[in-house]
């Protein structure tokens, strides 16, 4: 998991000497890497000003349809980002929808959506990254925290800052890094509105002939930040872990918002409509209008069949591979279980377009029979979602009784046929939900798709990404729509196996 | 206005309602200023549900609650007192400490007045409950009995002239519960505040109790002294719940009550009750006939029997003699019984 980044290291040493390094004090890494910063810190400042009420006004007021929107509001995680790229184009671009709706009125021009607005937009449907952690945390508060305030005397404001938004400022910053990383990592957005991002330009450079070498120094830069925002987010965590918060099951108590519940409920159903309606609608949009041009859906049997089974074949090789530290982990020494946690914990914050680039180059180098090979691409999926599948397995077997690996030893069983006979199939669930986020995140994987895969190979992801950019909407619409579906079906099978 | 009512709190037909089902159904109930009252029922029996009422937490649906003599909830909304101007001091089961404070703030948190004011208060408070070194650390840090104990000094300390504890000793360990319990009640006593304890222990509700309020289902049973509930419930539900009993059918012709145990004098007019109520040390057991041990255990101070009468009748009785299994022996009630009403 740390290959990737230690290659880049010692490749960029090697290179040190050449021009290429000039990159590193270059005016335009800077504008690069001040353009990413400012891109991620407003992303999340805004995502944390929506989660907070939505989070709140879900968890503990008598909104109604508050459990429909506490499950509906995380959906747009299944938009990957150049999805929601799409939708944002098809819909407010020069030629989107909005702007043809618009123009009967004289609405010549919209604001400008490619650069900043765009990419802007676009990558607000990770505010669930948000909301996440705040949810969670509000669950962790006890709720007699907010009557035992009130009979001491404050009023719901007062209570609120005084006593629930202390003991959720740690997942409140914790939601704000994360947001902050997606969006600094983030390739296919900020490509497709062509905004001059760290990743982006790294992209570009990459593509050109002959600056491809400062392409290794960028994408250095870029690790060594999105470093940096995992480790501020590993310190607030590990502070926040420390103040002990009782356990509580309980049913918060209901807060009557009174005749305040109707803008609730319109503004938590206007979040979930541009989050989920928008990109169906978008989607259904130009597929009609693709249909009614005579344009066939197109055959997307080829793309369609090789996401599924690259994806599978991923997500196998994957879990397959995070079962050995998650078994060691749980049952080994404390201190291979922290460095293994630590490894991963870096490995899942690289940017998608380091892991490409490092491996790209390590191919070329060393590999080359590998290169542009499935097994290359596969391989890649394996170091960027392992991560991922071990977070899953640890929970998985956390919260498995101990006591059954110990019977299966008393019984006379080595701890491999223990882990084979009682301890994987009794976490069976957990695997098989560790199994489908890293299936959905490698069907949603576009940088690496698009730097390694083989010739004349093309998913579902590569196909949106170059026809959107291409604008051609009414052909990205299919391959979208089918993409969607996937990623939400496999979403809701991944939680549902996850709450059972 | 000048005089300060006689209670501290007014029950007229209090009923909160989630949904269709009636948690506290038609509760009316006087609790005298300065005592120390104690709803007591099982789970589910609605206690806590009034509780948070009179705390403000949950609304009335129908009736009426005073606090101090001012309506505090008659059912609608424009004269539903929210809990902050409530002035009353809740302690939560679980305690409810704010994690994120340390244990001075805790206790300042309600109290009014300048910083320096507020922390000069917690500070004679942490004193009270002997904790003066605690101050500076969080909530997380101390021991259950401490956390109790803090809880209680945060909800004194705002000098509420009502104190509501639900389940206050619940998650203490046995040998720990008598003393918080002890201290709590001299520390609420010292303040001259009114206190409203919830338990589903009699033997807890008896050792703090002023009066007691029986619930079930909802329904307020008995209000009583503790000795009035132990002796003379007015329901099956009552008795059963204030310590162990027997009962027996009673007959009563010409004014004259008999039962298993022979002619028996009563402790109420019976009104139709078809049983009597017997505790176990309201029996005298003596050598004779009448009855036979069938069960015998050491309870320490005294013997527990469970006796077969004549009649077919089981009861359970107490005495210092030990007699043997099978023994034949004779029976009497040694006062006045409780005459009920059966289901």
């Amino acid at each position: 998991m740390l290959l990737p980044f230690l290659w880049l290291l010692f490749y960029a040493i090697q290179l040190f000497d050449t021009d290429a390094s000039g990159a590193l004090f270059a005016s335009a890494t800077g504008e690069a890497l001040l353009n990413g910063l400012v891109l991620s810190v407003a992303v999340a400042v805004f995502s944390v000003a929506l989660a907070l009420p939505l989070a709140w006004l879900t968890h503990a007021t008598d909104m109604p349809g508050r459990k429909f929107f506490r499950v509906a509001l995380n959906l747009p995680l299944a938009v990957p980002s150049y999805v929601s790229g799409f939708v944002v184009v098809a819909a407010l671009g020069p030629t989107g929808w909005l702007q043809q709706a618009l123009e009967p009125f004289g609405v010549e021009r919209l604001p400008e959506i490619y650069g900043f607005n765009g990419a802007f937009v676009a990558l607000l449907f990770s505010f669930p990254y948000a909301l996440i952690p705040l949810q969670a945390a509000l669950n962790r508060v006890d709720p007699r925290i907010w009557e035992a305030s009130r009979s001491l005397g404050l009023k719901p404001g007062q209570a609120f800052w005084r006593v629930i938004f202390p003991n959720v400022r740690g997942a409140i910053a914790a939601g704000f890094l994360l947001v902050g990383l997606y969006a600094m990592s983030d390739f296919g957005a900020v490509s497709l509105m062509h905004f001059d991002s760290l990743s982006y330009v790294i992209y570009v450079r990459y593509q050109s002939l002959f600056d491809k070498d400062e392409a290794i120094f960028l994408a250095l830069v870029l690790a060594v930040v999105a470093l940096a925002f995992l480790a501020a987010y590993r310190w607030i965590r590990g502070a926040g872990g420390s103040t002990h918060v009782q356990a509580s099951a309980r049913e918060w108590p209901t807060i009557k918002l009174g005749t305040y519940r109707w803008p609730a409920v319109v503004f938590c159903s206007l979040v979930t409509l541009l989050g989920v309606g928008l990109p169906i609608f978008t989607v259904g949009l130009w597929l009609f209008r693709g249909l009614a041009l005579g344009n066939t859906v197109g055959d997307l049997g080829a793309e369609t069949w090789t996401t599924l089974s690259v994806g599978i074949m991923a997500a196998f090789v994957t879990v397959f591979v995070a079962l050995i530290p998650a078994l060691l982990t749980r049952f080994g020494s404390a201190r291979v279980s922290k460095t293994v946690h630590v490894a991963s914990h870096v490995g899942y914050a690289l940017p998608g377009i380091v892991v490409a680039l490092s491996l790209v180059f390590f191919a070329i180098r060393y590999a080359g029979p590998f290169y542009q090979t499935t097994a290359l691409l596969i391989f890649a999926y394996v170091v960027r979602f392992l991560p991922l599948a071990l977070g899953v397995l640890d929970d998985a077997l956390e919260s498995q009784n101990s006591r059954l690996y110990d019977a299966c030893r008393g019984m006379g069983r080595s701890p491999v046929k223990a882990w084979a006979t009682v301890v994987i199939p009794c976490a069976a669930s957990g695997i098989a939900a560790g199994w489908l986020i890293v299936f959905m995140s490698v069907v949603k994987e576009l940088p690496a798709t698009l730097l390694l895969s083989p010739l004349n190979f093309s998913t579902l992801a590569t196909r949106i990404w170059m026809l959107t950019e291409e604008a051609f909407f009414t052909a990205a619409a299919p391959p979208v729509l089918v993409l969607i579906l996937f990623a939400s079906v496999a979403l809701a099978f991944g939680t549902r196996s996850e709450s059972a | 206005m000048s005089e300060t009512p006689k209670y501290a709190v007014k029950g007229d037909s209090v009923t909160v309602q989630f949904g269709d089902v009636k948690a506290v159904n038609r509760a009316s109930f006087l609790i005298e200023a300065g005592s120390v009252h104690v709803l007591l029922g099982r789970s589910g029996s609605g206690k806590t549900t009034l509780l948070r009422a009179i705390a403000g937490f949950e609304p009335l649906a129908n009736g009426k609650l005073e606090t101090g003599g001012r309506i505090v909830d008659d059912n609608t909304k424009a004269g539903w007192v929210p809990p902050e101007q409530r002035k009353i001091g809740f302690v939560f089961q679980d305690y409810a400490l704010f994690p994120h404070l340390s244990v001075l703030e805790n206790i300042a948190f309600g109290v009014s007045g300048t910083k320096d004011e507020r922390h000069a208060v917690a500070r004679k408070w942490l004193d009270r409950i002997r904790l003066p070194d605690h101050g500076a650390r969080k909530p997380g840090q101390l021991s259950g009995g401490e956390q109790q104990r803090v809880a209680l000094a945060r909800a004194l300390a705002p000098e509420p002239s009502l104190v509501l504890l639900d389940e206050p000793f619940s998650n203490l360990d046995a040998h720990l519960r008598r003393n918080v319990r002890d201290e709590t009640i001299a520390l609420i006593r010292e303040q001259n505040a009114t206190a409203i304890f919830v338990t589903h222990d009699a033997e807890e509700a008896f050792s703090v109790a002023d009066t007691i309020t029986v619930l079930h289902h909802g329904e307020v049973q008995q209000i009583g002294t503790p000795a009035e509930l132990y002796l003379e419930p007015l329901t099956i539900h009552v008795a059963r719940l204030c310590g162990p009993a027997s009962f027996l059918d009673l007959t009563v012709v010409d004014g004259l009550a008999t039962c298993a145990l022979g002619e028996v004098e009563l402790v109420r007019d019976p009104e139709g009750a078809t049983q009597v109520m017997v505790r176990p040390e309201q029996v005298d057991v003596v050598e004779g006939e009448g009855a036979k041990v069938t069960g015998k255990r050491f309870l320490g101070a005294v013997f527990e029997l469970d006796l077969e009468l004549n009649s077919g009748d089981t009861i359970q009785a107490r005495t210092p003699s030990n007699f043997k299994v099978g023994q034949p022996v004779g029976v009497r009630a040694n006062g006045p019984l409780a005459p009920l009403t059966a289901g």
